[in-house]
């Protein structure tokens, strides 16, 4: 059995001095494609999975994630110097659960059909690893500005996945994109659809293939480099 | 805006805040745990890696140990010298040797070896070890499913084209391991050497020697053309197979040239024979002495 | 129906039907992470039995005698939950530090993970908020029904994770695709365990 853990990037651990556009722009990359939290990473993936049988739904998961995450980043960035370490995770927690709050009461008010498919999984972006995971790895050594980079960059990074993967099991799984009761996108007449896709299964096996698929065109660049 | 229901909601979570405050509070005064300081200490000299060669189930658990006396300052193998050194300084006890040993393979079949028959299933020495002795011919040989690279903690070995383990010599810390984990390990086919070990010998077939050469091409036929060359007097034919004394041995090579065979190597980290070259040439080429690499360490 | 065969159908219902992790995907960050060893799945299984249940009887005693009779419970229920499970977890681990060293050796680093499984957080809030799973039935459960249900959460828990840990340690030694190696495939079998499951879904609907 390999003991080994995959070596963490030090792009996204290690303090940084200057803060200029370009590091910006570094950190900002980094979790769009090396560190996906998805498919690098591994982290919130119960939401991704369960909210991706709707393109809609994970549209609005990806707003809601990518608000919460730079919020909590900038506040926890803001004031990490007054975070005692002992205590810092359940502080954490409670910054990151009022702005959830936040999130769950919007949806609630002004879009309640969202809220209705996005149910319990808008509570759970509290424990959403992801947050928890930059707050403690990043935003919490970091300055403000560069925290705002890593909290977009891994939240677009986690929007474009979960997009592609709703789309993938909307399109094939039903045969058209719904979009606030309007069609947007269908297959021709006569498309029998898989049904498997929709469900439960189909989620974790077409995600699997997902992962293998990174896989080979993230070897195939370094191959390409190397 | 409501007040009232503002007044609550801060109350609320107030009273709970407060609740679970005054819960943790007590429980971190009643439930206070004396800890030795030096435990501390001594944890943080250890490699951290978790290996488990000592025995302990974990670095901290050795720290445990060692701190309460039940083990001596040098049981962290892996640590080498230094680590020894250094928890000998911290408990107050006067240095104590660590034995630098690395692990070696008295194997140069891989596909040399003739199979007995085609080996289909769970791709694990030790499993196909159990089915009637194992795929090859020899009873004594490596069967190159990997089980060792899978054991290793520190990431040193790696299967070559021969289908053979390749131990990097600067990555082990001979914490013997894969010893443990070869099914062979016990008639030592993997064996810990002195780290300065000079020379290997690539074979550790102890049946009768007519019958080895159809079971392999790179046996040791025990010619003792080796025992006779030797100007130290190192190394021995014994029990039908060649055995290095490495107290004896000085690493001049005769017993590399003359060997008929040619199953002894050089080795070991004056020499670093078994170890892939920057360029990837392989095992037998001899390189850089690079640093000593840490053990990798697992994530807390 | 009599109360007994109530809480066995409850039972199998949060542990078979309704499991946790392949029906309902919570947890899934702890699935993919433990289980490629069986013995730190074990441990952490069993942490989750050990925090669930205290958790949930903290957070419907909570909601039952504090949130619900002033009103603020609607949006105040996350981080009031949270901040009960993360510390009675804090508190679990001390307690364990103190009286039973070796259990505390035994479950490690994995007792703090627990306070961000999701998988606790979901069975918690399910027992006191009603309705937190589906939307449309309103199911307040009683204490005894609370505790059968966590109990069953856990128990379906443990028992995914475990298969899932054994049949991963296989996959580690056999011929994989190089590109399907690793999460990929662990992936592609859990989709396949799930499909098992769903050949249980509508028989017992809570």
């Amino acid at each position: 059995m390999q003991w080994r853990l995959p070596v963490r990037s030090t792009l996204t651990c290690c303090r940084r001095e200057a803060s200029d556009v370009r590091e910006w722009m570094k950190v900002f990359n980094a979790g769009l494609s090396i560190e996906n939290p998805l498919t690098i990473l591994m982290i919130g993936l119960c939401a991704t999975l369960a909210v991706s049988t709707q393109v809609q739904g994970s549209l609005f998961m990806g707003v809601a994630v990518i608000f919460v995450l730079v919020m909590s980043n900038v506040l926890i960035s803001a004031f990490r110097r007054f975070i005692p370490h002992e205590v810092r995770i359940p502080v954490f927690i409670v910054i990151i659960a009022s702005f959830v709050t936040i999130v769950d009461l919007f949806l609630k008010a002004f879009f309640p059909p969202i809220y209705a498919i996005l149910g319990i999984w808008i509570p759970l972006i509290v424990v959403n690893c992801i947050i928890l995971g930059r707050a403690e790895a990043f935003a919490y050594n970091n300055t403000v500005w560069l925290s705002i980079a890593d909290g977009l960059g891994m939240g677009i990074g986690y929007s474009l996945v979960i997009l592609v993967l709703a789309f993938l099991r909307e399109f094939l799984g039903t045969g058209e994109v719904v979009f606030f009761e309007h069609t947007v996108l269908a297959m021709p007449a006569g498309y029998q659809p898989p049904g498997i896709l929709m469900l439960f299964p189909g989620a974790f096996i077409l995600f699997g293939f997902m992962i293998a698929g990174t896989k080979w065109i993230n070897q195939r660049l370094e191959r390409k480099k190397g | 805006m409501d007040l009232m229901i503002v007044m609550k909601a801060v109350g609320a979570l107030s009273v709970i805040g407060l609740l679970a405050a005054a819960l943790l509070a007590t429980a971190a005064r009643k439930f206070h745990v004396e800890v030795d300081p030096r435990v501390e200490a001594i944890f943080e000299a250890l490699p951290g890696s978790n290996c488990g060669a000592c025995g302990n189930p974990s670095c901290f658990a050795a720290a445990e140990a060692i701190a309460a006396g039940d083990k001596a300052a040098n049981t962290c193998v892996a640590g080498g010298q230094a680590v020894a050194d250094a928890v000998a300084a911290l408990i107050g006890e006067g240095a104590c040797e660590v034995k630098a040993v690395i692990s070696a393979r008295h194997c140069g079949g891989g596909t040399n070896a003739i199979r007995a028959y085609t080996y289909v299933g769970v791709m694990s020495c030790a499993a196909a070890n159990k089915l009637a002795g194992g795929p090859l011919a020899c009873a004594a040989g490596c069967i190159g499913f990997g089980d060792c690279q899978r054991a290793c903690p520190f990431g040193a070995i790696s299967m070559d084209e021969r289908g053979l383990p390749v131990i990097d010599v600067h990555l082990c810390t001979g914490c013997g391991i894969c010893v443990r984990e070869c099914p062979r390990g016990q008639i030592s086919l993997l064996e810990l050497l002195p780290e300065a070990a000079p020379v290997v010998v690539r074979c550790n077939a102890h049946d009768k020697v007519k019958g080895r050469k159809s079971n392999c091409s790179m046996c040791c036929i025990a010619c003792k053309k080796c025992e006779r060359e030797c100007p130290s007097d190192a190394i021995h034919v014994i029990d039908m197979l060649a055995v290095v004394d490495y107290e004896k041995c000085t690493g001049c090579g005769t017993c590399v040239e003359v060997c008929p065979q040619k199953c002894i190597d050089l080795y070991g980290r004056d020499n670093a024979a078994d170890v892939k070259a920057a360029d990837g040439a392989g095992p037998g080429t001899t390189a850089e002495l690079a640093e000593p690499a840490e053990p990798v360490e697992v994530g807390a | 129906m009599s109360t007994l065969a109530n809480l066995g159908l409850l039972f199998i219902g949060a542990a078979l039907i309704n499991n946790i992790l392949l029906t309902r995907f919570i947890a899934l960050c702890s699935f993919v992470g433990i289980s490629n060893d069986w013995h730190t799945s074990v441990g952490m299984s069993l942490a989750v039995i050990f925090v669930m249940m205290m958790a949930s009887t903290a957070t419907w005693v909570v909601w039952n005698f504090m949130l619900e009779p002033l009103g603020v419970g609607e949006f105040l229920y996350i981080p009031a939950f949270i901040l009960i499970i993360a510390a009675l977890v804090q508190f679990v681990e001390m307690y364990l530090r103190k009286y039973s060293p070796v259990l505390y050796r035994a479950m490690g680093i994995y007792l703090p993970l627990i306070t961000t499984n999701c998988a606790v957080l979901a069975a918690a809030t399910e027992v006191a908020k009603p309705g937190f799973f589906k939307m449309a039935i309103e199911y307040n459960y009683t204490f005894g029904e609370g505790l059968v249900y966590t109990l069953g959460v856990a128990a379906g828990y443990g028992f995914a994770l475990l298969s899932f840990a054994a049949i991963r340690e296989r996959l580690d030694i056999a011929p994989v695709p190089e590109a399907l190696k690793g999460n990929a495939m662990s992936f592609i079998t859990a989709g396949l365990l799930s499909l098992a499951y769903v050949g249980l879904a509508g028989w017992f609907g809570l």
